[in-house]
């Protein structure tokens, strides 16, 4: 915590992806400033303009912006919505009379300026800090993406002000994590732009060791200052403590076992995998009864709801019409804000972790299941950056690889391992889960950016 | 269905080969057939009175036979602007080197010359040219023609389906507050724009 008399360090912070957007990306941006303003810091975070987070992207959720320290200042730079506008209305008076002269305008400018829909944002962003900067400055920024944007943001706001900038990989920019080939071919832009804000940048943070390793072979006059910072659980948003499953509390016999999900189902998740193990599992003596419930969202935008629901349903008949059930005994329960999720955790008995992608891909949610101290059921890809945090839980069952067969196998071994738990091992696995509280394991960055700041004043004077 | 109260569809695809696109996402293929599906799913399953509007002659075999197809392609060819270039760039030169075209090898090679030469003004010069004016142009024909047709008044929904349909649609959203008009190839009449 920062003495009073002391004057406070001033952050930047370009987030655009912050609450009440209901991006999976949010929540380390939420936890971070949330974290900084209460250890005393100066937080002014640069966000996504409200008009394209409810009307473009339809994807919202406003009980998150309750979370959010008071004390952050938020700004909302405008955003050219070019790419996302299908409504005519909405057309400038040049687009509507010149559209071929206005397509080929915006992608000269996605080609030879910056190679993001989000670029106008970042600009946006620039002028405004600099105008605040100049009334009182910013001694360090932090810059998340996506979008990438905001690291050429950082990149251009030092380079007019000398302020010092660290890049979070949330994702990875010219990775692609589910095929892990590059997401771009030789020459495009995003590659020039990424050498150019990781070389300049005071130092690079990732989320796991893998996309470290990988950023660091790239571009190894910047690898010295890459570090990783794991994503974390929130214990703003769960109980201190957790009960034994309802199966451990419940009469010996009486009770249907029941498995969640809980996140965004994406197209990149096993989901068939997960829909046919589990229907096997029905199969045993003790599992006919066994419900498993989605919590969350189909996708992260609006449309893609009916495609994901068709992969639940493609090998199964859903249920009486009733559009909830997607397969026999799998229930869409639909979205739970992050504020109730305690409630939702503690009426599970397995968890299970439906993740797609490799050794490069971690999901945060991971962190926030172990927290819960519920049995957990992998369901992804052998060789998952997730696995790397789960080898010390005691509670998780990994059938190995993506074989439905197997996947059954350890859902009934968890769904038996639930019906035993005592407070004991619940309050272990709890224990092993405290090591990646967010707070904790922002810490590395906290201190580098108390650094940067306190270095920043010394040569400033401020 | 009753064809006074069916809903109304218009469904704008001025250049369904998208020729006037530098770098077209899909290819014309697909571009017609999502064009024909979309107009034969608002007539065939939403019962809606489809009415599509185009500048391409060809490619409508597999329309689905209750969508009007409104063309606009004999209109466009007549514009003066199409005259003129076509009298500037092919008819003069032709005119000009007729003379000497049928003399021996030389002729026929100083024709050859004129061909090639023709054409790549046309492709390199006013193509470029006519790609940002077409839209504007056709707009204006379609003003024309279609609205003696179609009463804007009466329509649902206007779905665009290629940036040279984009100055007409427009000009229908801002003469017609309460019509959806938009990109969205959404099968669904209730759809946000």
């Amino acid at each position: 915590m920062i003495p009073m008399t002391e004057r406070r360090p001033r952050l930047l912070y370009l987030a655009f992806y912050f609450p009440p957007s209901r991006a999976s990306g949010v929540f380390r941006p939420r936890a971070t400033a949330n974290r900084l303003a209460e250890l005393g810091w100066d937080v002014t975070v640069f966000a996504a303009p409200l008009p394209f987070l409810h009307g473009t992207l339809g994807s919202v959720d406003d009980k998150l912006m309750e979370t959010i320290d008071p004390r952050i200042t938020l700004v909302r730079p405008e955003l050219n919505r070019f790419a996302w506008q299908t409504d005519l209305r909405e057309y400038s008076a040049f687009r509507g009379t010149f559209p071929q002269l206005a397509q080929s305008l915006y992608t000269w400018g996605q080609e030879h300026v910056f190679p993001e829909h989000y670029a106008s944002w970042a600009r946006a962003a620039v002028r405004r800090a600099v105008r605040m900067h100049a009334r009182r400055g910013f001694d360090v920024v932090l810059a998340t993406g996506n979008p990438f944007a905001s690291f050429a943001a950082a990149w251009l706001f030092r380079k007019l002000t000398r302020t010092p900038y660290v890049l979070d990989y949330r994702d990875s920019w010219t990775l692609d994590q589910f095929s892990e080939e590059p997401r771009f071919e030789d020459g495009h832009p995003a590659w020039r732009w990424e050498r150019r804000v990781l070389e300049t940048a005071a130092n690079s943070l990732f989320v796991n060791d893998a996309q470290r390793s990988w950023h660091a072979d790239r571009y190894p006059r910047a690898a010295g200052r890459m570090m990783t910072v794991l994503n974390g659980w929130d214990a703003d948003t769960l109980p201190e403590t957790t009960e034994p499953p309802p199966a451990a509390r419940a009469e010996t016999g009486g009770h249907a076992p029941r498995f969640s999900f809980v996140g965004t189902i994406t197209g990149q998740q096993p989901i068939e995998e997960l829909v046919e193990g589990f229907a096997r599992a029905r199969e045993h003596s003790d599992m006919v009864r066994a419900e498993l419930d989605l919590y969350g969202y189909f996708g992260f935008f609006k449309g893609a709801e009916t495609v994901l629901r068709r992969r639940f349903n493609a090998g199964t008949a859903g249920g009486d019409g009733d559009e909830r059930v997607l397969a026999p005994g799998v229930r869409h329960r639909g979205a739970v804000s992050k504020t109730d999720l305690g409630d939702v955790y503690r009426d599970s008995d397995v968890l299970v972790f439906l993740n797609g992608g490799g050794r490069y891909v971690t999901s945060g949610k991971i962190f926030e299941y172990m927290a819960a101290g519920r049995p957990i059921v992998s369901v992804h890809s052998p060789g998952s950056a997730a696995e790397e945090p789960l080898r010390g839980y005691p509670l998780w069952f990994n059938p190995g690889g993506l074989d439905p067969a197997d996947i059954a196998v350890s859902m009934v071994e968890a769904a038996k391992a639930a019906a035993g738990l005592g407070e004991r091992q619940v309050a272990e696995a709890r224990a092993y889960a405290g090591r990646f509280e967010r707070n904790r394991t922002l810490e590395p960055l906290v201190r580098r950016l108390a650094e940067l700041a306190a270095r920043g004043r010394r040569a400033g004077g401020r | 269905m009753d064809g006074a109260r069916a809903p109304r569809v218009l469904v704008v695809a001025m250049d369904p080969g998208l020729t006037m696109d530098p770098r077209p996402n899909v290819k014309p293929v697909r571009q017609y057939r999502r064009i024909i599906g979309l107009a034969g799913h608002f007539a065939a399953a939403e019962g809606a009175r489809v009415e599509l509007l185009t500048a391409e002659s060809d490619g409508w075999d597999d329309l689905d036979g209750r969508v009007r197809l409104h063309r606009l392609d004999r209109a466009e060819a007549g514009h003066p602007l199409l005259w003129l270039e076509r009298t500037l760039v092919f008819r003069l030169p032709r005119l000009v080197v007729r003379p000497v075209a049928r003399r021996g090898r030389r002729g026929a090679r100083l024709d050859r010359a004129r061909t090639m030469a023709s054409r790549r003004v046309h492709r390199r010069l006013f193509v470029p040219f006519y790609r940002h004016v077409r839209p504007l142009l056709l707009a204006r024909i379609a003003r024309r023609h279609v609205l003696r047709d179609v009463d804007p008044a009466g329509l649902a929904r206007v779905v665009v389906m290629d940036r040279t349909s984009v100055p007409f649609a427009r000009w229908l959203a801002r003469r017609n507050p309460g019509l959806i008009v938009t990109t969205r190839q959404d099968r669904s009449l209730d759809a946000a724009p």
